[in-house]
């Protein structure tokens, strides 16, 4: 097995690795914008629309 | 790099993108459901609890009380009940008026967390305490004319602990997959690969002289194809060989056979040659050397000139095929003939049964003159020799048959090597050097036709040459 293999196995395990640890990423990348965004429901709703964000 | 590992890898880096991207939105689609489910319930529970606390104003359970101190304070221990009825480990609730909590056990400062003003009915929003994940949901409520903001406060650990659960599940069947890829792929490429290094290996035993070895993999699909496409060319390789061998042996014979040749009348040059120098010999003696060597010198210039025209035929043949008038041509070849002939006291027929014939003059001249010539070797005095041409609308031929010794059938086929002589003390008597008939089977094939050979023992022999009248060299 010459050197350009062994770099591409690694690259391929690198990748897969990467894609791995990003789905946990991608998991608290979505609580953390739910935490960043609180939901507000206003007292008088607009027509058609009853929540607003500030 | 192998083309299994380059395939392997390809195939894997498909199936890792493709498995990756359904995964991601599985698990982004699970997630969200999750959180809002989690967000959905903690807004009914306050819901509810909102409800039971405005219930006692509205159903006058309790008299309105007279003054805001007293109100607050039965709204406190109304609200005090309530929750610690229905409050747990992971849900608390807190409760403010004019900013000040009338009620709040929960570990952490929802008014802070999430101010709420007179505008907003409800809010609710995610935070994190000491590492520990909360929901925080809040409602603003007017008891007996009092606003007040009731909040919940909900450990959200074991909603986090499923959408982790969701995650590990995913990474591990990502992992799976993986593993899948890198056994199953590399086993079955490799092995789908197999006829390819046969291929590979058998190209290599071929180089190293192994002609006759084949690939044959009979498989009905692109490797197949391939095979059957390098056996055809290991074939004809294999063939083109096979004559080249075939042509080295026989000019290597030739060879051989012209030094012996050439051998016999030069030990004759120099044999009489020494006599006529250090010899005391009679004046007949003298002229006697001297004709030998005539004749030696002679039988050398005619091998000579045999070989040349041999050669020439068999290295490039030059032809100029174009329609002869029969009777012209067999004009020429008689009255070259005649002298030899008469001399011998042999008669020469012909017989054209066709006006035309279609060839190159020159050579059939020579090839008549040849068979003529071995024709008339083989005969005795007295007996004839026909000359005969035909044609047909694809086809010309030309025929000499003699009444002579014959050739016996098992040296049929090797007349036609050079330096071969049926009787090989007749032919060196007549001056024959054994490449007329050679030179007549060169000439056939350069016309595209062939040389058949009939004879009988003590009847005769025909020879005849049949050709295409079509020129296949143009």
């Amino acid at each position: 097995m010459n050197k350009k293999s062994i770099a591409a196995i690694l690259a391929l395990l690198v990748l897969a690795a990467a894609l791995l640890v990003g789905l946990r990423f991608t998991t608290r990348g979505i609580l953390r914008s739910r935490m960043a965004h609180p939901v507000f429901v206003t007292a008088t709703p607009a027509p058609g629309s009853d929540v607003s964000e500030p | 790099m192998k083309l299994w590992l380059k395939q392997t890898l390809i195939c894997t880096l498909i199936i890792l993108l493709t498995f990756c991207g359904c995964m991601y939105w599985f698990v982004i689609q699970q997630t969200q459901q999750t959180l809002d489910a989690a967000s959905d319930a903690a807004r009914q529970n306050l819901s509810i609890f909102q409800d039971h606390l405005t219930a006692l104003e509205r159903t006058g359970t309790i008299s309105t009380p007279e003054n805001p101190t007293t109100a607050a304070a039965l709204i406190q221990y109304t609200f005090a009940s309530y929750a610690r009825l229905l409050q747990g480990q992971s849900r608390t609730y807190s409760i403010v008026m004019d900013g000040r909590y009338l009620y709040h056990i929960a570990v952490c400062d929802p008014a802070r967390c999430l101010p709420m003003d007179a505008s907003v009915s409800e809010a609710l929003c995610w935070a994190e305490q000491d590492g520990t994940p909360l929901l925080i949901c809040a409602r603003n409520a007017t008891v007996w004319g009092l606003p007040v903001t009731i909040y919940a406060v909900e450990d959200v650990a074991a909603v986090i602990a499923r959408m982790d659960q969701l995650t590990f599940t995913a990474q591990i069947a990502l992992i799976g997959c993986l593993l899948l890829c890198g056994i199953l792929l590399p086993l079955t490429l490799r092995r789908t690969l197999m006829p390819l290094r046969k291929l590979s290996r058998i190209s290599e035993e071929i180089a190293g002289g192994h002609y006759d070895l084949r690939s044959r993999i009979a498989t009905r699909d692109e490797v197949g194809d391939v095979s059957a496409a390098f056996d055809h060319m290991a074939d004809t390789v294999e063939r083109k060989i096979l004559d080249l061998e075939e042509a080295a042996r026989r000019r290597e014979m030739l060879l051989g056979a012209l030094t012996h040749e050439i051998k016999t009348p030069m030990t004759a040059i120099i044999g009489f040659s020494d006599s006529l120098l250090s010899m005391p010999l009679k004046e007949e003696q003298r002229l006697e050397a001297a004709h030998e060597i005539y004749e030696a010198a002679l039988r050398t210039e005619r091998l000579s000139s045999k070989m040349m025209q041999l050669i020439a035929m068999t290295d490039c043949p030059v032809l100029m095929k174009r329609p002869l008038p029969t009777e012209d041509i067999f004009r020429q070849v008689t009255t070259v003939m005649t002298s030899a002939l008469s001399d011998r006291g042999i008669v020469l027929r012909t017989q054209c049964r066709t006006d035309t014939i279609v060839g190159d003059a020159d050579l059939l001249t020579c090839l008549m003159t040849n068979l003529i010539d071995n024709a008339a070797k083989a005969s005795r005095a007295g007996q004839t020799i026909l000359l005969t041409a035909e044609a047909t609308d694809t086809a010309c031929s030309l025929s000499v048959q003699d009444e002579g010794s014959g050739i016996p059938a098992d040296k049929l086929a090797l007349v036609t090597e050079p330096f071969y002589r049926v009787d090989k003390a007749r032919s060196r008597r007549q001056g024959g050097a054994g490449l007329g008939l050679a030179l007549c089977q060169q000439i056939a094939q350069a016309h595209g036709g062939r040389l058949l050979i009939k004879s009988t023992i003590d009847v005769g022999t025909t020879i005849t040459m049949t050709w295409p009248r079509e020129d296949h060299h143009e």
